[in-house]
């Protein structure tokens, strides 16, 4: 769940802000028709991507990293374009659209459906592409991590709105306007260094008549490094003028400025005010909530996990003696023995459910080397691939399972072969 | 209503069909480190990097899902005591991956399944890595005879060698720069 809680709030966020914006900006400059011309472009965009999507997720058609290309061409170019357009037609609401403002129309519109193009096919890919570990779609796995995409897109369509709302009460105009061609400058700056990335990294399908090199070509190297190393502060640079909008908004609208006839006309004035702060106190709570998500959350559902302790065990001569007593709690148990060679090999023990008998094997398996395993809510769990073991299987060859290790039951111990041990020195080089 | 009906067939109409017949079918494989082909032993080794792939039996290997790419490394014999099939793939390996980071540090390891995709044979797997700039990845390559792989030795059938190589090959690529493009 929480996986597709951030992962889909990563994808989606930069988008929603921005075309949220472009949806107010361009309904304030000209009113119903602005606002119809996003509308279009966010249809657009949407219907794309569905398609984009089928096609990708039921054919090989589709070669993302061709498609990606293209489209962080288009929305570096629009981007420019509709901020240039922007600073000259952008300024007075509820102007003549002319010809510059039918352009400026298009091009916000065209880079809505852009944005929307280029994050949304993975996002609508996700439900096809749970894991739910062969239990279904009435799995509680797929229960779980469709929950989780479900509340990302939901939290980001109430911010939305509560941020459209916030954005048509921001005075002047220009200040508006400056924020989303900041956001705009942001991302065009994030996705021409993308655009470059099939060339630098010398993609084979891409016939430049140049080719890359680092030594002369240093600038375009460093902007697609600065997107790489840190396409993170994208995300945060547009979230603190999405932070700044609300902040504005709140402020401008604590007191009444507007001229009022009368104490009611008064009282109706301090109440829209209320209704726009509270509306700004949701969106920054949404804020918070997706602040959370990419920090907090991420962090802790990526987090490394920390492999237990192992615990301690008799050599007596070439035997290695684990007491049944030590292990008989049905929780896991971790073994190291150091080797001749400095090589620390590790072993895994688990008492089995409604059963005597023990699951065993090296802390290590053929998918996923010698990661090891830990112990989750009385699960055990592979620390590299996030697998839950079928503690029943555990000693069986394949798979994601330890690594078998044979052994015996003596005077109350597990007897281990000092051999088998040392023999599984490979797996731990 | 009419008008937005129209927009929404028409933009699904041409974006199918536009999808469908703009792109060759297939899939885009990205070099991975600089050295490009590399010789290790009787082997000539590349090895490539794209997108997380679904792969069956699905408990074998990482699932697309927890990943972030899947690497490759494509390999054929050249001449060889051990008969291989000359410019053939190797079957039996036993390959370990370690990357490192451009500082040195460990940031993952594992193993490599063989497998088959649509261009052929090759040892492969997902894996979870965070983009960045100079990593460097290390082979360890096993030799068949950890997987119980034979050879005759006998003097009528025997290959030229007498045994297969007891310590694993190593070979490195770095300076790889891992971009998402998909």
């Amino acid at each position: 769940m929480l996986k597709y809680l951030w992962t889909v709030t990563e994808d989606l966020f930069v988008v929603v802000t921005l075309v949220t914006w472009i949806h107010a900006v361009l309904g304030r400059l000209y009113g119903k028709p602005g606002r119809r011309f996003n509308a279009a472009g966010i249809i657009a965009g949407v219907v794309a991507s569905a398609a984009l999507a089928a096609v990708k997720g039921t054919s090989n058609r589709i070669i993302s990293s061709h498609w990606n290309h293209y489209i962080f061409a288009a929305i570096t170019l629009l981007s420019l374009l509709f901020v240039l357009l922007c600073l000259i037609f952008g300024r007075k609401e509820d102007g003549g659209r002319g010809v510059g403002g039918t352009l400026l129309c298009l091009f916000g519109a065209g880079l809505s459906a852009a944005h929307i193009f280029y994050a949304l096919p993975g996002v609508m890919l996700y439900p096809f592409n749970f894991n739910t570990m062969g239990e279904g779609y009435l799995s509680t796995y797929y229960m779980t991590r469709m929950a989780g995409w479900l509340l990302a897109l939901l939290l980001l369509l109430v911010y939305s709105r509560t941020l459209y709302r916030c954005a048509l009460h921001i005075k002047p105009l220009g200040t508006l306007s400056a924020l989303l061609c900041g956001g705009v400058l942001v991302n065009a700056f994030y996705s021409g260094g993308r655009f470059f990335a099939p060339w630098v990294t010398r993609a084979k399908w891409l016939k430049w008549p140049v080719r890359y090199s680092k030594e002369s070509h240093a600038l375009i190297g460093n902007w697609l490094s600065v997107t790489v190393n840190h396409s993170m502060l994208f995300i945060w640079l547009i979230f603190v003028l999405a932070a700044a909008s609300l902040v504005i908004c709140f402020i401008q609208n604590t007191r009444v400025t507007e001229p009022w006839d009368n104490p009611a006309q008064h009282r109706k004035l301090r109440a829209r005010n209320r209704s726009y702060r509270r509306t700004a106190c949701v969106a920054f709570a949404g804020l918070i909530v997706f602040a959370l998500c990419l920090s907090v959350v991420k962090d802790y559902d990526t987090r490394v996990i920390e492999l237990s302790a192992p615990e301690t065990y008799t050599v007596d001569g070439d035997k290695i003696l684990v007491p049944m007593d030590a292990v008989n709690d049905f929780h896991l148990h971790r073994f190291e023995y150091t080797t001749e060679n400095n090589v620390n090999v590790r072993w895994i023990v688990v008492r089995k459910p409604n059963s005597a008998a023990y699951g065993v094997g090296l802390d290590a398996c053929d998918v996923c080397g010698n990661a090891g395993y830990y112990e989750r809510n009385g699960l055990v769990v592979c620390r590299r691939c996030d697998v839950v073991m079928n503690t029943s299987t555990i000693g069986f060859k394949g798979g994601c399972n330890p690594i078998p290790l044979s052994y015996e039951v003596e005077d109350g111990n597990l007897v281990f072969a000092l051999a088998d041990i040392v023999a599984g020195e490979r797996e731990f080089k | 209503m009419k008008k937005f009906l129209a927009l929404l067939l028409a933009v699904m109409m041409l974006s199918v069909s536009a999808f469908a017949l703009a792109e060759e079918a297939g899939f885009d494989e990205f070099e991975l480190g600089v050295e490009g082909e590399q010789t290790v032993d009787f082997m000539t080794m590349a090895m490539v990097y794209f997108q997380p792939v679904d792969m069956a039996p699905s408990d074998l290997a990482a699932s697309k899902e927890d990943s972030d790419l899947h690497i490759e490394v494509d390999l054929t014999a050249n001449e060889n005591p051990y008969s291989f099939p000359v410019d053939g793939w190797v079957p039996y390996l036993s390959i370990d991956y370690v990357i490192n980071d451009k500082d040195g540090k460990e940031i993952a390891t594992g193993s490599m399944m063989p497998m088959a995709a649509s261009d052929g044979p090759h040892y492969g797997n997902n894996i979870a890595l965070p983009e960045g700039e100079g990593y460097s990845i290390t082979l360890s390559i096993k030799s068949p005879a950890e997987n119980g792989y034979l050879l005759h030795v006998d003097e009528e059938t025997g290959v030229e060698a007498d045994n297969f190589w007891t310590e694993p090959l190593t070979v490195t690529w770095t300076g790889w720069d891992f971009v998402k493009q998909w």
